[in-house]
């Protein structure tokens, strides 16, 4: 019996190592699909929680917008103003099934010379792992419409199609600010040339919002549907690697590829193509000579902060784009051209010659299949563009920049379609010039040293004061106004001439078109009264 | 020791294999069922993923939209939310809902679609919405293709219908 009894307590033994071997396992994976299953299922819930609160909240922001009264005597921004459901600190709650919830909608005054209500509302549902956060920002143009008194209505048009071709002879001057001809010097233009309009600042600063938001626009894009698209990898050896994934080392004598052989490197690339690339350092001599992509195959490089050029890259042909996520500041000369689209966010610092040509890549690709990413030759800072040396910048498309200011010079720009500065265009430095195919508009204008030019073939249009403190010559072939005050500090001349060209500068009429959905050139108005928004985030 | 043993007969020795073969089929068997059952849990816990995943992708698409149309003919619900037009379409061919991009322009019916698209599900048997521009709702239904696997090991092929709906938002003019 003694042995039986051990006989069986071993066997017992062996069932309950069998047992818990099985359960050591396969517990952790059942564990684990368990866990994953629940916690997207929380996941889920919770953006769905902070997606319908986000979405409500705006939504009754939208319905009480609608009930304004037009024909009452509170106007559309102190009515905006007064919408109930603001509320600028976070407001917390929990829902019955104890979800920690957080709210907060937030209403943004215009800042400087801005008329833009910004309206951000942010719903944030439980904490931790689980979080999920939504939020919606939309601007308003509260715009009660336009007197029309003596002026008539005038706004800048958006929209290429209601450009309007100016006859010799019909080229107007607008002032809106403080303009004295006996003391102020504009050569070729009479005092009773120039015009007066107070309202020609808001439609001026109107036309910029629209083409600043373009460029944002367009940066955004290209984040979302090519950087966030692609997947792009985040070290330089992935990226390498994934240049050459399809290379056969056997065919290349046994080595795919050599880290600094960048010809090699391009060579292999299988377009299209989205790289996103350490920022360096660099060697020039290596970086040179290098064209990436063809009309067919696209590249799009991005570099995710300012590349370090340790000597100056030279004749680099992108066809594609070139992104820089975060601003681009170098010692390095430059030659590029690409064929697509250059954009940089932050502030563009270039401190040494800088040739840049781009082009647009639409009609190089008319035999490709299905290859429509590249966009049409622009050139975008969505910060400071501060120059320091020889730039020579030509741009087939448009310009855009928070604000420029030149240093030293000289510098050349050749834009094909339109240049927007937002802020300031600062000279301080002779001998540059500016050539535009369409407008010209900027925020502030102030020139410091002779020998300067601007020519557009479209308007010269500045929002805010213009300040010379040399001569300077403008010529257009649409209409120049400025917005604010005209102060010329030392008698220098503002030299005017005329040309044959259009003008997007409408006068008359009330039918400012309204932002398309879908679109990001939508046309824009100051004529007509409404709330004018325009979704931000 | 060895007298008192007695043998096996061949009648017993026949029965104690007979009945060692059918305990060892009967305990196969249910190896077999207990393996199909867990495949079968394993295919749903797939399924059931990606079928998550791709309504959790439609739900984020589509919760702040402002703007939708659905056009029937060619499958596509294309809709706008004040940031980016973007159109889901229905592949019946090869049963995959594909997410373009919208060239810009006025009427978001209208608009060219941007290619290549994005595949965002596969086994997609039916895909239809419902817009109703009065009551600004749009109304979503997704049909996909899973697998069954019975105790016999066979897969079977089901439907699963999931539905969502989302109120427009209406921003003023």
């Amino acid at each position: 019996m003694a042995y039986g009894n051990n006989e069986r307590g071993a066997a017992l033994l062996m069932y309950v190592v069998m047992i818990a071997v099985v359960l050591a396992i396969a517990g952790p994976s059942l564990l684990k699909m368990m866990y994953s299953s629940e916690l997207s299922e929380t996941s889920y819930h919770h953006r769905k929680l902070a997606d319908n609160l986000a979405v409500s909240a705006m939504d009754a922001l939208f319905a009480y917008l609608g009930e304004y009264d037009e024909n009452g005597n509170v106007s559309r921004a102190d009515y905006l103003r007064n919408f109930p459901g603001f509320a600028q600190n976070a407001i917390e709650l929990a829902t019955p099934e104890g979800i920690p919830v957080e709210f907060s909608m937030q209403l943004q005054e215009p800042q400087g010379a801005s008329t833009e209500y910004v309206v951000t509302v942010t719903a944030k549902a439980a904490e931790g792992p689980v979080e999920r956060v939504k939020t919606i920002e939309f601007a308003f143009e509260p715009s009660d419409g336009s007197s029309g008194e003596d002026q008539g209505d005038i706004w800048i048009t958006t929209d290429d199609s209601e450009r309007e071709e100016v006859l010799p002879g019909n080229h107007s001057f607008y002032v809106g600010g403080n303009y004295d001809q006996a003391k102020n010097h504009i050569e070729n233009i009479s005092e009773e040339a120039v015009k007066n309009n107070s309202e020609i600042q808001n439609a001026i600063a109107e036309a910029i919002n629209t083409y600043k938001k373009n460029a944002a626009d367009l940066y955004n894009s290209y984040i979302s549907d090519i950087y966030d698209l692609f997947n792009i990898p985040d070290t330089s050896d992935q990226i390498l690697n994934e240049i050459v994934k399809n290379c056969d080392p056997a065919a290349k004598g046994g080595q795919c590829l050599d880290r600094n052989n960048w010809t090699q490197i391009v060579s292999e690339i299988q377009g299209p193509t989205a790289l996103r690339l350490p920022p360096g350092p660099y060697s020039g001599r290596d970086f040179s000579n290098l064209t990436f992509g063809s009309p067919c195959h696209p590249v799009y490089i991005f570099f995710d902060s300012s590349p370090n050029f340790w000597q100056s890259p030279d004749n680099i042909t992108v066809y594609g784009a070139v992104i820089f996520r975060n601003g681009y500041n170098n010692t390095a000369a430059m030659n590029l051209t690409v064929y697509g689209d250059v954009i940089v966010n932050g502030n563009y610092q270039p401190y040494q010659s800088h040739s840049i040509t781009v082009m647009n890549l639409d009609g190089l690709q008319k035999n490709c299949q299905d290859v429509k990413y590249a966009k049409g030759g622009n050139f975008y800072v969505l910060g400071q563009f501060s120059l320091s040396n020889n730039i020579n910048l030509s741009a087939e498309g448009n310009f855009y920049a928070n604000e420029i200011t030149i240093h030293s010079s000289p510098n050349n720009f050749s834009v094909g379609g339109k240049m927007v500065v937002e802020n300031k265009i600062y000279f301080m430095s002779q001998n540059s010039q500016i050539v535009t195919g369409q407008d010209l508009l900027a925020g502030s204008y102030e020139i410091n040293a002779k020998n300067n030019r601007i020519e557009s073939h479209g308007d010269i249009l500045i929002a805010g004061d213009v300040i010379v403190r040399n001569s300077i010559t403008w010529t257009a072939g649409g209409n120049i106004a400025i917005g604010g005050n005209y102060n010329n500090q030392n008698h220098h001349a503002l030299n005017v001439h005329f040309q044959t060209g259009t003008t997007s500068l409408i006068t008359g009429g009330s039918s400012g078109g309204s932002g398309q959905p879908g679109g990001s050139s939508g046309g824009s108005g100051s004529g007509g009264g409404g709330w004018n928004p325009e979704r931000r985030k | 020791m060895l007298r008192d043993s007695r043998g096996l007969t061949l009648m017993e020795l026949m029965a104690a294999l007979a009945l060692t073969g059918i305990l060892l089929a009967v305990v196969i068997m249910l190896y077999q069922s207990l393996f199909h059952v867990s495949e079968s849990g394993m295919q749903r816990y797939v399924d059931q993923t990606e079928i998550r995943n791709v309504m959790e992708r439609l739900e984020e698409e589509l919760a702040d939209a402002i703007d939708a149309v659905y056009q029937v003919d060619s499958h596509q619900l294309r809709y706008y939310n004040g940031l980016r037009a973007r159109a889901l379409v229905y592949d019946p061919s090869s049963k995959t809902l594909n997410m373009h991009e919208l060239e810009d322009g006025n009427d978001l019916g209208a608009a060219d679609l941007i290619s290549p698209g994005s595949v965002i599900a596969g086994n997609v048997t039916d895909f239809s919405a419902v817009v109703d521009a009065d009551r600004r709702t749009l109304d979503l239904s997704v049909t996909f293709e899973v697998s069954n696997v019975n105790v016999s090991g066979i897969r079977e092929a089901a439907a699963e219908t999931r539905k969502l709906s989302f109120k427009l938002m209406s921003v003023p003019a």
